[in-house]
C-alpha cells in the first residue's frame, strides 16, 4: 500500500477529507497496510467461539459470513442455517433444534466464573449439565460431544429421532499437554 | 432413525459425486482451513479456541490456535503475520458484544518476532469491522517462544506448540465431501470403504488426523477479574482474526 493510504486518519477536518478522497483510490482492502500497526483500522476474516459450529451446522458457503460478524448477529444471519441442518440433515424436529440452538448461538464460549473450577469443561454450563464453570478444555472431546447433541439425545428430549451408532469418531485426547503454563504440549 | 437414515444415504451417495451435496452432510473439523482464502493465507485461519481454569481458581487461560496443519519441518521457520491483529473478545454483560478486549500483534518477520499484548481493555470499536489498537502501552512485551509476564499476572506465550484437536477427519470428509479444502491430501477424493448405515465413515478404532501437527498458539493466563471488570462473572468468549 502506498503511504496516502496511511494518513486517512489525520485529524484535522480539511485534511482528513483530503486523505479520504485519496484513500478512496486505494481499494477495498485499503486496510490492508505494511506501516504501523497502531494507525491502521481491522476488519475480521476468522472468528470462533464454539468449536465445530461453522465446520458442522454451516454448509461451506456460509462459513465467511460466520467469520466476518460478531455473535450479536448471529441469530440473525447464521441461526436459521444452524437449525435447518439439525431438523433436514440430522431429521430431528423443530422443537429440538429450538432446544439445542441455544447452547451454540450466540457462538462464544460460555463461562460461569462463579462456578467451581473443576466443573470446567465445554458446554458444562448449561443448566442440563450441571450449570458449571463451561470453557473449553485442551482434553474435551468436543466431536463427540457435538455429535451427541445433534445425533444423540442428551437431554432425554426426543429418543426417536436420534441415531445412537453417530455419536463418536472413536478418536481420544492423545496431545501432549502440560500441567502448568502454557498447557499445551511441546511442537511436535 | 429413518428420516436420517435417508439423509445420509443421500449424503453418502452424493460424496461419490463430490460437491454436489451442497448443504446436506456433516463435516467435523473444529475451524481447520475452512475458507479458501485461509488455505492460501494459511497464518489467517483460526483453528480453536479455549478458555479452563488457570493456575489458582481467581485465574483464567485464553487459547487461540491458528494456523492449522504445520508439520514439524515447516515449524522451525513458522511465524505470526505482523500485518494481523489477533484478538479475544469478552462479553461481561450478556449481549454478545465485547466489553474487553485483548489485543495482539506481532512485530517483524521470522524467529526474532515480538509478540506485544494491549488490554484488557475497553474496545475502542466494537464489532468485526474497523478495529482499532488500544491506545495503551502494551501490557506484555517479548520475545515470541518465550514465557512473559509475572505468573500473578498476565502471562503471555506465542508460538509453535502440538496441536491439541483431535479428530477422523479423513472419515468426516468421506460423509461430507461439502466441507473439505481446497487444495492438499484432505481435497482427495474418500479412500475409505463406504458403509451404507451409521456410523458410515466413522471407523473403530478412529485415527486421529491432527497427531503430529502443530499449531501456532496464543497462550494468556490473567486474573479473572481483569475479564469481569465492569460486569458480571458470566462471560462469553471468542477469538478473532483481522486484517
Amino acid at each position: 500500500m502506498t503511504s496516502h493510504c496511511l494518513r486517512r486518519r489525520a485529524p484535522a477536518t480539511a485534511a482528513a477529507l483530503f486523505a479520504l478522497v485519496l484513500a478512496a483510490g486505494c481499494g477495498d482492502d485499503d486496510d490492508n497496510g505494511t506501516g504501523p500497526v497502531e494507525a491502521r483500522a481491522f476488519n475480521q476474516i476468522q472468528r470462533l467461539g464454539n468449536p465445530l459450529v461453522s465446520e458442522v451446522l454451516l454448509a461451506k458457503r456460509s462459513h465467511a459470513t460466520h467469520g466476518s460478524i460478531g455473535p450479536a448477529d448471529d441469530a440473525a444471519l447464521i441461526g436459521a442455517e444452524a437449525k435447518s441442518f439439525i431438523t433436514t440433515v440430522a431429521g430431528r424436529s423443530q422443537a429440538y433444534a429450538d432446544a439445542i440452538a441455544p447452547a451454540l448461538i450466540p457462538d462464544m464460549l460460555r463461562i460461569q466464573t462463579d462456578k467451581d473450577p473443576t466443573t470446567a469443561g465445554w458446554l458444562s454450563w448449561l443448566p442440563q449439565l450441571g450449570g458449571g464453570w463451561g470453557g473449553r478444555r485442551l482434553t474435551d472431546d468436543v466431536v463427540d460431544l457435538a455429535l451427541l447433541a445433534v445425533f444423540g439425545d442428551p437431554f432425554g428430549l426426543e429418543p426417536a429421532t436420534a441415531t445412537p451408532g453417530l455419536t463418536t469418531d472413536n478418536v481420544a485426547s492423545d496431545s501432549p499437554v502440560l500441567p502448568a503454563f502454557p498447557y499445551l504440549g511441546a511442537p511436535n | 432413525m429413518r428420516r436420517i437414515t435417508h439423509a445420509f444415504r443421500r449424503a453418502v451417495a452424493a460424496s461419490a459425486a463430490i460437491g454436489a451435496l451442497g448443504a446436506a452432510g456433516i463435516a467435523l473439523g473444529s475451524d481447520h482451513q475452512d475458507i479458501p482464502e485461509v488455505e492460501l493465507n494459511p497464518r489467517m485461519d483460526l483453528t480453536d479456541v479455549y478458555a479452563f481454569p488457570g493456575s489458582s481458581p481467581d485465574r483464567i487461560v485464553l487459547v487461540m490456535n491458528t494456523r492449522a496443519f504445520l508439520t514439524p519441518a515447516q515449524t522451525p521457520g513458522a511465524s505470526f503475520d505482523p500485518d494481523l491483529l489477533y484478538q479475544f473478545k469478552i462479553d461481561n454483560t450478556g449481549d454478545a458484544v465485547e466489553d474487553r478486549v485483548l489485543q495482539i500483534t506481532f512485530r517483524d518477520g521470522g524467529a526474532g518476532q515480538a509478540v506485544e499484548l494491549r488490554g484488557p481493555v475497553a474496545p475502542p470499536v466494537t464489532g468485526a469491522m474497523m478495529n482499532t489498537l488500544a491506545d495503551v502501552a502494551p501490557e506484555v512485551a517479548g520475545p515470541i517462544n518465550t514465557v512473559l509476564g509475572p505468573a500473578n499476572g498476565v502471562q503471555v506465550f506465542a508460538g509453535p506448540r502440538d496441536d491439541p484437536f483431535f479428530l477422523d477427519l479423513e472419515a468426516a470428509f468421506c460423509i461430507l465431501p461439502d466441507r473439505k479444502p481446497v487444495t492438499g491430501p484432505l481435497a482427495e477424493p474418500c479412500a475409505l470403504p463406504a458403509n451404507p448405515n451409521p456410523p458410515f465413515y466413522f471407523r473403530n478404532p478412529g485415527v486421529n488426523y491432527i497427531t503430529g501437527f502443530n499449531v501456532l498458539a496464543i497462550v494468556v493466563e490473567l486474573p479473572v477479574s481483569r475479564l469481569t471488570e465492569g460486569g458480571g462473572s458470566t462471560l462469553g468468549v471468542w477469538g478473532t482474526i483481522s486484517r
